[in-house]
C-alpha cells in the first residue's frame, strides 16, 4: 500500500516536475516571457499601444523599416478594436504558440506582435548583405565573376540560376547550439550516390558544436581525417565551380554568414582545377593544367633539393655553374638546411603579412621583402643568391594551386621535406616523397579515395585529370552518365 | 565491402615486385652469363617465371580462387602446415629485410658515406607497418603512384640513341667468358617477387583479367623495362666495360648532361628507393599473410609488429654489403626453388583431391 502511494505520488511528483521543466525550458510565448528572456538586451525596441492592448518587440536594424512602417505601424495606429482580429487574420502574420520560435524568430529580424493572448510573428526581416561581388581568392581571367557572399539565399539562387532542374534536392540543417547557422545540403538526384548523401547526412546530424562562423570551420567538422595535413572537402567562393560538382555527382554546402561553399566528396585533383581550365581551348587548358601539376612538384622539392645538392651531392652541380655557386656559397656561415629554413621561414612571414595588410600596403611589402631584404642578405652574407631564387621559385610555384587551403598545405609539408633533404640528400627527399603518397594515398574524403581516379586506377576518367580533353569528350549526355556510372562504381 | 585489386593494379605491382635495384647490374650479369649480346639470354631466362606465372595462374584457375592455406588443408593436415609457413613468413621477411638493407648499403657505397643503413631501414619499416597494416588495397594504391613517379626515369636512357653503335653488338652471340648456371641464376633473381601473388587470390576482382595482368606484369619487366636496358647497354658500352662496371645502368647515367643538372645518376638511385619499398613491403604482407595462418590468435597490427622486430634483429647479422650479397644469393636460390616448387605441389594437390573427390562421389554413387 505504502509501495503503491509512494508510486502513484512520486510518479506525479515526477511528471509535474517534468512538466515544470518544459515550461521553463519552452515557456509559452508572452510579452513577460520574451521580456525576461531578453533583459539586459538594450538593442531591442519595444512598442506599445495601450489603447488597443498591443505590444511590439523587435531589433530595429534587422527589420525592413520602409516596410514595416508602411504595413504594420502606420496600420496599427488607425486600428480600432474591432478591426484587430480581422487585422492579423491576413497571411502575413503568424500565430505562435512555441516560445522558443518566437525566440528564433525575434533573433532573425522579424516583429513579434502581442495581442492579449496570442503572439504574432511578423516577417520583417531585412539584413544587410553584400551585393555580390567578384571572387578574391579564386580569381580567373575567363568565365563569370561573380562570387557567394555571406547571404545563404543569394548564394542559393546563385546556384539554382545555373542548375535549372528539379531533381536538384536541398536539405536544410541548423547548425551549432549558439550561432544557429542554417546549412543547405545540395545534390542533383539522379546523379549523386545515395549512399554518399546518406553518409554526409550522417555526419550534419551528429555535429556537435556551440559555435560556428564559416564553412570553412564547418568541412573541418565533417572530413575523415582530421589530423591530415591535406584538405578533404573542397571549398571554394565560386558558384559556376559549385554548379559543376553538382553535375559531376557531387554534394554541395551552403551555410548562411559564410561567403564559401564546399563539395564533397573531393579529390586532391579538384584542388589543383581552376575554372579558367575549362573556359580556355583544351590545348591551353590542359597545357596549364600540366605546369600546375609540375608546379606541386616543384614547390615541394626545390628547395629540398637545393639543400641536398649543396649538401651532399655537389657532383650534381655542372661544371660552369660550380664556380658560381661556391662563390656565392663562401660567404655565407650556415649549413645549406638553416640557411634554407631561415629563407623559407622569411617568405613565409612576408606571404602572410602581405595577406594581412590593406593591399596597397600589402604590395609594399612584397617590393620590400622580395627585393630589399633579399638583396640585402645576400650581400649580408646570410644566404646565397641561388637560393633566393630556388626560394622565390619555390614560393612562385606554391602560388599557382587554385585553391588557398591546398596551397597552404603543400607549403607546410615543404618544410619535411627539406629537413628530410638536410639529414639524408636525395635518398631523404624520395623519403620524403613516399610518406607524400602514403599519406595521400590513405586519405579519403567521404568513403573516395583522395588519389582517385590515378589510385586507384581508372584510366577513362583521366580526360579530365591529368589533361583536359576537348569539352566534346567531357561534356556530353552520354560521357555525364558514364561518369556517373564510373564514379558510383570506383569511388570506394 | 572488401576492397579488392584491379587488373592493372596487378600488373603494376608485378612489375614493381620484380624490378629493383638489380635493373642497375642486369647488363654486367647478363654479359658474364652469357657474353657477347648478353641481352638475347635476359629475354630467354624470362620464359621461366613467364611458366611459373602459368602455373600460378593455373592453380588459380583449377583451385577456383581459393586461398592457398585452403588449398592445402584439403589434403594436409594445419598442424603440419603451420610450422611451413612459419619458415616461410621468416623467410620472406628476412628477404625483405635484406633487400632494404642491400639498398642502404649500396647508396652508402655509392653517394653517401654518411648513411647509416639502419637509418634508412627504420623508414623502410615505418612504410612496412604502415602499407601492410592497412592491407593490400592500400599496398597496391601506393604501388601505383609509386609506378608513376619512377617509369619515367627509363626513358631517360633513350638519350642514348645518339651513342649506340650496332658494331658494339657484334654479330657473335652468346661468346666470350660464360658462367650460365650462377650468372643465370642471378638473372632469373631479378625476376623474383612475383611469386608472392599466389597469395593475393582473395583480393582479385576480375579473374580471367587479373590473370592476363600477371603476364602483362611480368612482359613490362622483361620487355619494356629488362631488354631494352640491357640492349642499349650492349650497344654503348664495350663488352669489357659491361662485364667490368658493377652497376653500367648507373654509369650510363653518369654521362648525361643537362645545362643545368648532371650526374642525376644519385636521383634516380635514391627514387629508385621507392621501388625497393614496394618489394620490401610485398614481402612482408606475404610474410605477415603466412603469419597469421601459422598462429591464427594473433592480431594483425601485432604480428607485423613481431615480424619488423624479429627481422630487424636478425638484419645485423650480415654486417657489410658482401654479406648482405651472399645471403641474398643464398635466399634467393630457396626462394627460387620456392616459387616454382609452390604451384607445382599446389597443382598436385588440387589434383589429388579432386581424384578422391570424383572416387567418393562414385562410391556414394555405387552404394546408393
Amino acid at each position: 500500500m505504502l509501495k503503491l502511494l509512494k508510486k502513484i505520488f512520486f510518479n506525479d511528483l515526477q511528471a509535474k516536475n517534468s512538466k515544470n521543466k518544459e515550461n521553463k525550458k519552452n515557456p509559452k510565448p508572452t510579452y513577460s516571457h520574451i521580456e525576461e528572456e531578453f533583459s539586459k538586451c538594450a538593442d531591442i525596441t519595444k512598442k506599445e499601444y495601450p489603447q488597443i492592448h498591443i505590444q511590439l518587440m523587435y531589433f530595429e536594424y534587422m527589420i525592413a523599416k520602409d516596410m514595416v512602417e508602411k504595413v504594420l505601424f502606420s496600420k496599427i495606429d488607425k486600428l480600432n478594436e474591432e478591426e484587430i482580429e480581422s487585422f492579423f487574420s491576413h497571411s502575413q502574420f503568424k500565430i505562435s504558440s512555441d516560445g522558443k520560435e518566437v525566440v528564433n524568430a525575434l533573433l532573425a529580424g522579424n516583429v513579434i506582435i502581442f495581442h492579449q493572448d496570442q503572439t504574432y510573428i511578423f516577417a520583417a526581416i531585412n539584413l544587410q548583405t553584400r551585393a555580390i561581388q567578384t571572387a578574391e581568392s579564386e580569381t580567373i581571367i575567363t568565365g563569370s565573376h561573380d562570387a557567394f557572399n555571406e547571404d545563404i539565399n543569394t548564394n542559393l539562387s546563385l546556384v539554382r540560376r545555373r542548375v535549372k532542374s528539379s531533381k536538384l534536392k536541398v536539405l536544410k540543417y541548423s547548425i551549432g547550439k549558439i550561432t544557429k547557422n542554417t546549412v543547405y545540403i545540395l545534390y542533383i538526384e539522379d546523379l549523386a550516390k545515395q549512399d554518399l548523401v546518406n553518409e554526409l547526412k550522417n555526419r550534419m546530424e551528429n555535429i556537435k558544436i556551440d559555435a560556428i562562423y564559416d564553412v570553412n570551420m564547418l568541412v573541418q567538422l565533417i572530413e575523415e581525417y582530421p589530423t591530415s595535413p591535406f584538405p578533404q572537402i573542397f571549398t571554394t567562393e565560386r558558384p559556376d565551380v559549385m554548379s559543376s560538382k553538382l553535375t559531376e555527382g557531387k554534394i554541395i554546402g551552403l551555410m548562411s554568414n559564410s561567403p564559401y561553399a564546399f563539395s564533397a566528396p573531393a579529390t586532391f585533383f579538384d584542388f589543383v582545377h581552376s575554372p579558367d581550365d575549362y573556359n580556355q581551348r583544351w590545348l591551353t587548358g590542359s597545357l596549364i593544367r600540366i605546369f600546375r601539376l609540375f608546379a606541386f612538384f616543384i614547390t615541394v622539392t626545390l628547395t629540398a633539393l637545393y639543400v641536398s645538392i649543396t649538401t651532399f651531392h655537389y657532383a650534381m652541380v655542372p661544371e660552369l655553374l660550380l664556380p658560381t655557386l661556391v662563390k656565392s656559397r663562401s660567404n655565407v656561415p650556415f649549413p645549406p638546411i638553416i640557411e634554407a629554413l631561415i629563407m623559407e621561414f622569411t617568405i613565409e612571414l612576408l606571404r602572410e603579412a602581405g595577406a594581412r595588410l590593406p593591399t596597397k600596403v600589402g604590395q609594399t611589402i612584397g617590393i620590400v621583402g622580395g627585393i630589399v631584404i633579399g638583396s640585402a642578405s645576400v650581400e649580408a652574407g646570410i644566404t646565397s643568391n641561388i637560393l633566393i631564387i630556388f626560394v622565390a621559385v619555390s614560393a612562385i610555384s606554391s602560388f599557382v594551386i587554385p585553391s588557398y587551403v591546398m596551397s597552404s598545405s603543400v607549403r607546410i609539408i615543404r618544410f619535411g621535406f627539406i629537413l628530410m633533404a638536410g639529414f639524408l640528400g636525395n635518398l631523404g627527399i624520395s623519403i620524403a616523397l613516399g610518406f607524400l603518397v602514403l599519406s595521400l594515398t590513405s586519405l579519403t574524403s567521404l568513403k573516395t579515395p583522395y588519389l582517385w581516379p590515378i589510385s586507384p586506377t581508372h584510366p577513362s576518367n583521366w580526360l579530365d585529370t591529368l589533361i583536359r580533353a576537348p569539352l566534346s569528350t567531357l561534356n556530353n549526355e552520354s560521357n555525364i552518365s558514364k561518369k556517373k556510372k564510373n564514379s558510383n562504381k570506383n569511388k570506394r | 565491402m572488401k576492397e579488392k585489386l584491379h587488373p592493372f593494379q596487378i600488373a603494376v605491382l608485378i612489375y614493381m615486385i620484380q624490378s629493383g635495384i638489380t635493373i642497375f647490374s642486369l647488363p654486367r650479369i647478363a654479359a658474364g652469363a652469357f657474353g657477347t649480346n648478353g641481352w638475347i639470354g635476359v629475354a630467354i631466362i624470362s620464359i621461366i617465371p613467364m611458366i611459373n606465372i602459368l602455373l600460378i595462374a593455373l592453380v588459380f584457375h583449377y583451385g577456383k580462387g581459393r586461398s592457398i592455406f585452403e588449398i592445402f588443408e584439403d589434403l594436409i593436415p594445419k598442424f603440419l602446415l603451420r610450422p611451413f609457413f612459419l619458415c616461410l613468413a621468416f623467410l620472406w621477411c628476412i628477404l625483405g629485410i635484406l633487400v632494404g638493407k642491400n639498398f642502404g648499403l649500396l647508396f652508402k657505397m655509392l653517394y653517401f658515406p654518411e648513411l647509416s643503413p639502419t637509418v634508412y631501414l627504420i623508414f623502410t619499416l615505418i612504410f612496412v607497418y604502415f602499407l601492410v597494416s592497412k592491407g593490400l588495397y592500400q599496398i597496391g594504391k601506393t604501388t601505383i603512384i609509386f609506378f608513376f613517379m619512377t617509369i619515367w626515369s627509363v626513358s631517360i636512357m633513350a638519350l642514348y640513341v645518339a651513342e649506340f653503335k650496332l658494331a658494339r653488338l657484334t654479330p657473335f652471340i652468346f661468346k666470350g667468358e660464360k658462367e650460365l648456371f650462377t650468372q643465370g641464376l642471378e638473372i632469373l633473381n631479378a625476376f623474383l617477387g612475383y611469386e608472392i601473388i599466389i597469395l593475393i587470390f582473395p583480393y582479385i576482382l576480375k579473374s580471367r583479367s587479373s590473370i592476363k595482368a600477371m603476364f602483362y606484369g611480368n612482359l613490362f619487366t622483361t620487355f619494356v623495362i629488362y631488354v631494352p636496358i640491357c640492349f642499349i647497354a650492349f650497344g654503348v658500352l664495350s663488352f669489357e666495360q659491361l662485364k667490368n662496371e658493377t652497376f653500367p645502368v648507373l654509369t650510363l647515367f653518369e654521362y648525361i648532361k643537362f645545362p643545368f643538372i648532371e650526374r642525376i645518376e644519385s636521383l634516380i638511385f635514391s627514387l629508385f628507393s621507392l621501388k625497393a619499398l614496394i618489394t620490401v613491403v610485398m614481402f612482408y604482407w606475404a610474410g605477415d599473410q603466412v603469419f597469421r595462418y601459422s598462429i591464427p590468435q594473433i592480431k594483425p597490427k601485432v604480428s607485423i609488429i613481431i615480424l619488423i622486430i624479429i627481422s630487424f634483429g636478425i638484419s645485423y647479422i650480415p654486417r657489410f654489403l658482401l654479406d648482405v650479397g651472399n645471403w641474398l644469393k643464398l635466399i634467393g636460390r630457396v626462394e627460387a626453388i620456392i616459387a616454382m616448387g609452390l604451384p607445382i605441389i599446389l597443382l598436385l594437390i588440387i589434383g589429388i583431391t579432386t581424384i578422391k573427390r570424383k572416387r567418393n562421389e562414385s562410391k556414394n554413387g555405387e552404394v546408393l
